[in-house]
Order: C-alpha cells, then sequence, then structure tokens
C-alpha cells in the first residue's frame, strides 16, 4: 500500500526476526534491515482499520454495557419504525418475539379492557424485570388504529410489557372521573404481570387519555409506584381548553393567534358535558356536535335552550368569540365542577412522578399551550418534568406529508422524549 | 435466531476482514500463509457468534447484535496477540 510493503505480510514482534519461510524479498540496494523496518510501517489504510474497529467496538460496548446507552439502543430501534408506520424487518429480525394478551376488568366506572403485548422469554438477568407501559390511547376505540397496533408491537420486541387500557366512556368520546379508577386497577394490574419491576412502570397518556392518567397518577393506590408520565398532546385545564375553543385563538406570551379547533374536541365536550344537562338538551348539544351527522340547532332552538346549555353552546359553535368569559361563568356548577374534575391541574400537586410533555406545535384537537401551561405548573412546584414541542405530528399522529427540513429538526426532539421515559427499562 | 446467528458469524467475518487490514490479524503476529488469514477470520465469526449469544441470554435479544460486535473485534484482536505471547513463551 502507501508503504510499498504488502498488508498480508507478516509481522514480527519488535526485535524478532522473520521467519525465514515468510521473509519479503529483499529488493535490490535494500539492506535486511531497512526491509523488515519497512515492513512494520503502517499505511493509511491499516490505520483507518483500526480507527473503524475501536469506533465499532467502542459502539457496541456502549450499546450493551452502559444503560444509558441500552436506552438508546432501544430508542434507536424504535423510531425508525413509529416513522415509516410499520414494523421494519431488520428490526423485526433483531427483536424479541412477542404475544397479545386481551382482558377485561372491573372498575367502579365498569368494565375496562385491557390489550398487553410482551416479550415471550422470560425477563433477561440484567436488568432483572421489564419495564412495563400503560398506554391510554385517549378517546374513541383505538384498539385496532394501526399507529398505536405498530407503537404497541415495537415497543414489546424492544423488550418491555406494553398494557393499552380503554373504557365504554373513552369509546364512547366521553370524558368521565371515573376512569381514573380504571386507570388505576389497570396499572396495578401491570404492576403484577409476570416479569415487570416493581419500579419500571409508568403510564403513557395519548391525547385525552392524559386526563384519567393524571387522576390515577395523584391516587394513594399508586402515586408513589409510577416510575414516569408521558403525556403526548393532552390537556392541562378543561375550563381553559373550552375559552380557547369559544374564542378560536389561543393566547400566547400574551397575545391571540388564530386557532382552528378540530371537531373531535368539540365532540368530546359536547358529550362530556351533556350528561349534566336534561336529557332533552343533553341530547340536542350531543347531536349538534356528532363528528358523522352533526345536527346543527336552529335560532329558535338556541333560544329554548337553558343558561347554562346554551353557553356551551355558543362556546362550542364558537359564534360569540368576544363574550366567552361571560359564557364560562353562565355554566351550571355541575358543569364547572365536572370541568375542574376533569383538569389535570386539579391534581397536579399531588403527582410525584417525572412527567414528560410532548405536544404537536400546531395539534388542532388540544391547543399546545395546554402543556406550556403544565409545564409551568410543574416548573412553579418544582417538579421535575420535561416539555417537548413538535412539528412532524398531526395531534399525537405521524404526520403523512413529512418535510425533511421538519424531520431534521424533530427528530432529535423526538429521540430525546423517547429515551427518557426508555431510561426505565435499563 | 438462526438467521441472527447466520448474520452474527458474517459480521464476524467482516470483523476479521477488517483486522487483518488493520494489521491485527494472526498473519501480523507472524504466524504463516492463508491458514492465518482463514483464522483471523474464523476468529472473528465465532467471537462475534459467542458474544452474540451471551449478550441475548443476557441482556435480551435487542443487545446481541451489538455484543456480537465488541466481542468479534475483541476476540480478532486479541486472540491472534494471545496466541502469539503463548508461542514465544514456548519458544
Amino acid at each position: 500500500m502507501g508503504s510499498g510493503v504488502d498488508n498480508e505480510t507478516p509481522q514480527p514482534d519488535t526485535g524478532q526476526r522473520l521467519p525465514s519461510d515468510h521473509a519479503p524479498s529483499q529488493p535490490a540496494g535494500l539492506s535486511r534491515k531497512d526491509v523488515v523496518a519497512d515492513s512494520r510501517r503502517l499505511s493509511w489504510g491499516n490505520y483507518l482499520a483500526r480507527v473503524v474497529l475501536i469506533v465499532l467496538a467502542l459502539a457496541g460496548l456502549f450499546f450493551t454495557l452502559v444503560p444509558w446507552g441500552r436506552a438508546g439502543l432501544r430508542t434507536l430501534l424504535l423510531v425508525p419504525e413509529l416513522v415509516a408506520l410499520r414494523p421494519l424487518a431488520p428490526i423485526v429480525a433483531n427483536g424479541e418475539p412477542i404475544r397479545h394478551v386481551s382482558l377485561t376488568i372491573s372498575s367502579r366506572g365498569g368494565p375496562a379492557y385491557l390489550d398487553v403485548w410482551e416479550p415471550t422469554a422470560s425477563p433477561p438477568p440484567i436488568p432483572g424485570a421489564r419495564q412495563g407501559i400503560l398506554i391510554i390511547p385517549g378517546v374513541g376505540d383505538n384498539r385496532a388504529v394501526p399507529q398505536l397496533t405498530n407503537l404497541n408491537e415495537s415497543l414489546a420486541r424492544s423488550g418491555l410489557v406494553v398494557m393499552t387500557m380503554t373504557t365504554h366512556a373513552l369509546i364512547d368520546f366521553v370524558l368521565s372521573p371515573a376512569d381514573a379508577d380504571a386507570t388505576v386497577r389497570a396499572f396495578q394490574t401491570l404492576l403484577h404481570w409476570p416479569g415487570v419491576g416493581a419500579t419500571r412502570a409508568g403510564i403513557f397518556g395519548l391525547s385525552a387519555g392524559n386526563v384519567p392518567a393524571s387522576l390515577a397518577a395523584a391516587d394513594p393506590r399508586i402515586r408513589h409506584q409510577i416510575a414516569f408520565l408521558t403525556f403526548f398532546g393532552g390537556l392541562f385545564n378543561a375550563r381553559d381548553l373550552m375559552a380557547d375553543i369559544g374564542r378560536r385563538a389561543l393566547i400566547v406570551n400574551g397575545k391571540l393567534e388564530a386557532w382552528q379547533p378540530n371537531q373531535v374536541p368539540l365532540h368530546v365536550l359536547a358529550n362530556t358535558v351533556a350528561g349534566t344537562l336534561p336529557t332533552s338538551e343533553g341530547e340536542e348539544i350531543r347531536a349538534a356536535f356528532d363528528t358523522s351527522h352533526p345536527i346543527p340547532l336552529t335560532n329558535a332552538q338556541v333560544a329554548a335552550l337553558s343558561p347554562s346549555a346554551a353557553a356551551v353552546y355558543h362556546i362550542l359553535v364558537g359564534d360569540q368569540r368576544d363574550q366567552v368569559q361571560r359564557n364560562l361563568d353562565a355554566l351550571s356548577p355541575e358543569m364547572q365542577q365536572l370541568l375542574q374534575q376533569l383538569s389535570p391541574s386539579t391534581v397536579v400537586g399531588q403527582i410525584s412522578a417525572p412527567i414528560y410533555l410532548l405536544h404537536d406545535r400546531y395539534d388542532g384537537h388540544v391547543p399546545f399551550t395546554e402543556s406550556v401551561n403544565f409545564a409551568a405548573a410543574l416548573t412553579q412546584l418544582n417538579r421535575p418534568h420535561d416539555l417537548v414541542q413538535f412539528s412532524i405530528f398531526q395531534h399525537t399522529q405521524v404526520s403523512y406529508s413529512l418535510d425533511l427540513g421538519s424531520l431534521l429538526r424533530d427528530l432529535p426532539r423526538l429521540l430525546g422524549a423517547i429515551h427518557a421515559a426508555l431510561m426505565h427499562s435499563t | 435466531m438462526f438467521i441472527l446467528s447466520l448474520f452474527w458469524i458474517i459480521l464476524g467475518i467482516a470483523i476479521g476482514a477488517l483486522a487483518i487490514g488493520a494489521r491485527w490479524g494472526l498473519r501480523a503476529q507472524g504466524f504463516s500463509s492463508w491458514r492465518a488469514t482463514i483464522g483471523t477470520l474464523g476468529i472473528g465469526a465465532a467471537g462475534a457468534l459467542l458474544v452474540g449469544w451471551l449478550g441475548v441470554l443476557i441482556f435480551g435479544r435487542i443487545f446481541g447484535t451489538p455484543a456480537a460486535l465488541w466481542g468479534g473485534i475483541l476476540a480478532a484482536v486479541l486472540v491472534p496477540w494471545l496466541l502469539a505471547l503463548g508461542r514465544r513463551r514456548v519458544i
């Protein structure tokens, strides 16, 4: 190579003679001593090969022996599948074989439906137990949503036990304080699941799934057993959310920023508060904000509503944007109480687990200011937390129109957020 | 695990080739001819396979490949050096 000596030339140790049967031929004009010295000299190719080997060995050791590195490897294997929205063959081949189990448990609010994805093998000696994640995938029946199934399977393949929970209320697009008990019981089931470490289980609340997750995290039965909470696109204060919806604008750094809500949060809030109204009014409000067949109220119907129902209607329909505060104050005491009960802001002081807040900056379901306010409250309480804002998601799902710039900007943030949650697996 | 084991063997052979290129293989330690070349590749493959399996058993399946990586490298670099050391002592 560079030295003019073949790479495969035998290299004797310092001071040793070359074996006579493998000595390189001695070019004319050079002494044997010169040839030996020349054959010991390394070319740039030799050095490059050494550097590559050293870097690869250090990377291998880091990803195997260092806990931070093990969480990093899990993160690196998880993110491509999340972004690609499907399992990737090389990652599947390297991952754990998994199984899926469905079960139903009872709670104060009725049955809770659990789906568990777990590795088929027993936990490895290091760390000796698996990390468990209870996922509450928000409102609606998301159990067969491909992105959620892909997330669950990817996490399980990387060695975690993943449990998703839903209830009749959540499936029916209703937020209910009673679902806190279902979450507590599901978390207790996860804690007792074979192989799950007692200090390694956390809750991942997607969208409004952060409401039962927050209420459960403040429950004395499990509040000190939750290793972490990750909320993605969740709310902090239901009354503030109603205010943002009513004025069709957000307050960002003291300034109003136009914001158009998606139909889903209107549907959920209508369904949720309708339970506090007389049956006929409740049905009218529900029907007016139905996502598939909405039946808007006529002026005569609105005029016939009780003050509380009319206030809800005007807030959700957004036709009295400059009277939001007056309409909020006109809500019945039952509604005010319900909104308070459904607000993580009510229980934030009782949550002891570290909270990772993730939010789509342009979220049309729950405004990102909810997570900003959540983070501000946690800072004030001096509680461990982190807030990450993305633009590669649409609410909680990976955007189908990803541009490279956003991907490059958001990918490190996504890696950091997942890594923080997966540190509990090492 | 069969596919994964096969992958680790191929990875180990590649590591052995890199070790030869880095002059850390058997030939660089004074061992002779083509047997030393094959030997270095074999040591890399055996190291990767062994440590890959150990990685799976100790840390879990996803850690098998990074374990095979450093296992193959350590084997391809250290085993020739140890063999040369042993041979010099015997002589």
